[in-house]
């Protein structure tokens, strides 16, 4: 289950503030590092009664897992950028986006039909109703969290737009590696989140200069 | 039993109604068999019944419930808005959303259907009954959702009891791309119209109970029959119980109701309409068996009778029959083995008859020991020397006096006399061998041997006299002329034996002594009775006679000795 974030982010800034001196070299930063294992998913339940009538299809879109870490990091903020995550080929592209607080993401609908955005999770909900091709909706993220979207129309679609108030993430690559560089030394909480797994988060110790490893198998 | 063995009508009674008893009895017995086993039939067969429409009911609901949750579980908007709701605990937003949902699903037109939503580890999140969200987990769900998230299945169901009423509850595993949400569960509640819908469909009356109380019953159980059926849930397999004046088989099967308190199916099955028939081919049967015994009784008195007079009439001639009545005949009223054996006993009877009659013919026409000496084997000619007295006796002046007599009359005259003399004859032992006219020949020896033949001759000779001077009393009496005997007796060697030919013979004594007594009887005067010399001689001393001296008979060469006989001492007359 997840557990509420607000309390820990603000017990962790409170920490990196005492426990970080400012400083701009490069050099002075470490690298964090690791593998994220997924335990597999059990087989698909179906209705012994009515064969052949599931409920949500078989296919759903796969979404990377992101590493990333929790709360606020002294002396550094994140971009308010603003991300595109195209619905193409009945696919959120990219799938996982992060953004910082307060940065927006563009929903373009590239495929020769409608598309929808909804989003139920309770940092940002929204629905931005029902597009054609070639139209675009924006959403403004103003809160840290991570935002599940969801297409109304085809099932398989999915994605997630984590929302952060560091810069510091990663988007774990297909064989399981993450690598995020640039860390300030100093104690962080790492949080690992897959969209069909329990997230979940460590703390690390970032030296300057080192790299800290993490092995984390996430389970379902 | 002994009036059984006595009576032949007894037994044939016995064997005809226990005949038709043994048979109503055996029927009936088939019959009450074959009732309890088409009972036993029914009570399996309705309870069957019972629990397929039950099962039907429950299928439907629970086809109800997998309509309405398949836009929960389908819906990927829904799933992710329970995913997010749930991991929340949002359950204001989600129960906002899932009255929206409701309303959308048709659920909410169900008015009092329940809903519970748990997270997945099975604890409910919102519980709502009518769209109204209810406090705690009231319909016991977290078993239920528990055991369906541990097992490998879509959905689970079960009974439940909220507020008294009874739920049938259905549970759907609900997850999001393979990761488990939780479950969702609808629940209708088990009406009375819909166990009175299922009763009537099967014929039945059914109740189901919770803790003993009922919870939905058919139209048709009272509250009398709910209490009886309460009676029955501690009693396994079927009961039967009297209400109402119908008679009912009672069974009982477990609800999964998932409380400690046990919910129970009760099934009521009716009996009379089964056993009706039984009873009525009963009823038929007792009243045909009952007619039937009757018939047989009557029959069997009536056959017992017909066949038993010939017997008893049978009996009642053979005991005449024993008695002498050769008379008696009996009745020949069929031409069966009884009219046979009358037929044969008439002609048995007949011939004792026939032989009776010959019987006392041949005593009318040869003495009494002839007749035995006749009867008793073949009569054979020729004759034996025996040693006898011969006696003749004669009517003095017989023929003088019946000139300008009429023939009848003088036969009477022969007929009065000749019985006074045969009877002397007759109590003395005597065979009186012949009449001649006015003359009678006895004799006495022959055929049964006596060694006192002489005296038993003189004796019967004394007794003729008396007879007639008896005879004459009343002759005299009455202005006839008196009649006189002259008597001749005679003893020694004669033959005797059956004389004639083969067809016709007569048992006589011939020879000497025979010409001697005819003899003699020729010489003696009216009222005289004269004895040769060897009749004196054998006789003994009570004898009284003279000798009146020496006659010069026809055919004897020399005089003969002659005694006249007076009297014999002692002799009573009168005995005669």
């Amino acid at each position: 289950m997840r557990r509420s974030g607000k309390r820990c982010w603000g017990a962790l800034t409170l920490c990196a503030a005492l426990m970080f001196m400012p400083s701009g070299a490069q050099a002075q930063t470490g690298t964090i590092e690791g593998t994220v294992t997924l335990e597999s998913l059990p087989p698909r339940r179906t209705a012994s009664r009515y064969p052949g009538t599931g409920a949500a299809s078989e296919q759903v879109q796969p979404v990377p897992a992101v590493v990333y870490l929790v709360g606020s990091v002294a002396g550094s903020r994140a971009p308010t950028t603003s991300v595109q995550m195209v619905q193409r080929d009945t696919a959120f592209a990219p799938a996982a986006v992060v953004l910082g607080v307060g940065g927006s993401v563009d929903f373009p609908n590239e495929d020769p039909f409608f598309h929808n955005v909804f989003s139920y999770s309770a940092s940002q909900r929204f629905d931005l109703g029902r597009y054609p091709q070639g139209q675009s909706k924006t959403v403004d993220f103003t809160e840290a969290g991570v935002v599940s979207v969801f297409c109304e129309v085809h099932d398989k679609m999915r994605g997630v737009i984590i929302v952060t108030e560091n810069p510091y993430h990663a988007v774990v690559s297909q064989d399981g590696s993450f690598r995020i560089d640039g860390v300030p030394p100093g104690e962080h909480r790492v949080a690992f989140w897959s969209a069909d797994h329990e997230a979940t988060e460590q703390t690390v110790t970032v030296v300057a200069g080192q790299t800290a490893r993490i092995e984390v198998e996430l389970k379902r | 039993m002994k009036w059984i063995r006595q009576s032949f009508g007894a037994k044939l009674l016995a064997a005809l109604v226990g005949t038709v008893g043994l048979l109503l009895a055996i029927t009936l017995v088939v019959v009450r068999t074959q009732t309890n086993r088409e009972i036993r039939l029914v009570e399996d067969r309705t309870i069957q019944r019972a629990g397929e429409l039950f099962q039907e009911l429950n299928d439907l609901q629970r086809q109800q419930a997998d309509q309405l949750a398949r836009p929960f579980t389908e819906s990927r908007r829904t799933l992710v808005m329970l995913d997010e709701a749930i991991r929340s605990r949002d359950v204001e937003y989600l129960s906002g959303e899932a009255a929206y949902e409701l309303v959308r699903s048709g659920l909410a037109d169900f008015g009092d259907a329940l809903l519970v939503l748990t997270d997945d580890e099975g604890s409910p999140v919102i519980s709502m009954i009518g769209g109204q969200a209810l406090v705690g987990d009231p319909a016991d769900v977290r078993p239920l959702a528990g055991a369906l998230l541990q097992s490998e299945e879509m959905e689970r169901s079960a009974y439940r009891t909220v507020d008294g009423r009874l739920y049938n509850l259905q549970s759907h595993y609900i997850d999001l791309a393979r990761r488990p949400i939780g479950t969702i569960t609808f629940g209708f509640p088990v009406r009375s119209e819909d166990v009175d819908r299922i009763a009537e469909i099967g014929d039945f009356a059914a109740c189901l109970m919770v803790d003993s109380r009922c919870v939905a019953k058919s139209s048709g159980v009272s509250d009398a029959m709910e209490v009886a059926m309460a009676a029955t849930l501690p009693r396994e397999g079927p009961v039967r119980t009297e209400l109402d004046g119908m008679e009912w088989s009672i069974q009982h099967e477990p609800l999964d109701i998932g409380r400690p308190e046990p919910g129970m199916r009760l099934v009521a099955v009716p009996l009379d309409e089964v056993r009706a028939p039984f009873e009525n081919i009963q009823l038929s049967l007792l009243l045909a068996g009952g007619g039937a015994l009757l018939l047989c009784a009557g029959l069997g008195v009536g056959l017992s009778r017909s066949l038993t007079r010939p017997v008893r009439d049978l009996v009642a001639a053979t005991g005449r029959v024993a008695q002498g009545d050769y008379e008696a005949e009996v009745e020949v009223e069929s031409i069966d083995e009884m009219g046979a054996l009358a037929t044969a006993f008439n002609e048995m009877t007949r011939g004792l008859l026939m032989r009776e009659r010959y019987r006392s013919v041949l005593n009318k026409v040869v003495s009494q020991d002839v007749a035995e000496e006749l009867m008793k084997g073949d009569v054979e000619l020729g004759g034996e020397n025996r040693t006898v007295s011969v006696l003749f006796a004669d009517i003095r002046g017989f023929t003088p006096m019946t000139v300008g007599m009429e023939p009848q009359e003088v036969i009477g005259l022969i007929n009065e006399c000749m019985e006074r003399l045969s009877r002397a004859v007759d109590v003395e032992g005597g065979v009186v061998d012949k009449f001649i006219g006015d003359e009678i020949m006895a004799v006495f020896g022959a055929p049964v041997a006596q060694t006192d033949h002489a005296c038993r001759a003189v004796r019967s000779a004394l007794r003729m006299r008396a007879g007639i001077e008896a005879m004459n009393a009343e002759r005299v009496a009455r202005g006839a002329a008196p009649l006189a005997v002259g008597v001749g007796i005679a003893s020694g060697i004669a033959v005797a034996g059956n004389m004639g030919s083969a067809d016709r013979m007569n048992y006589t004594v011939l020879g000497e002594t025979v010409n001697l007594a005819a003899r003699l009887t020729a010489e003696a005067g009216a009222g005289e009775i004269l004895i040769s010399e060897e009749t004196e001689r054998s006789s003994a001393a009570p004898l009284v006679a003279s000798c009146v001296g020496t006659r010069s008979l026809k055919g004897f060469s020399g005089d003969c000795l002659v005694y006249s006989v007076e009297s014999w001492e002692g002799l009573s007359v009168a005995e005669a």
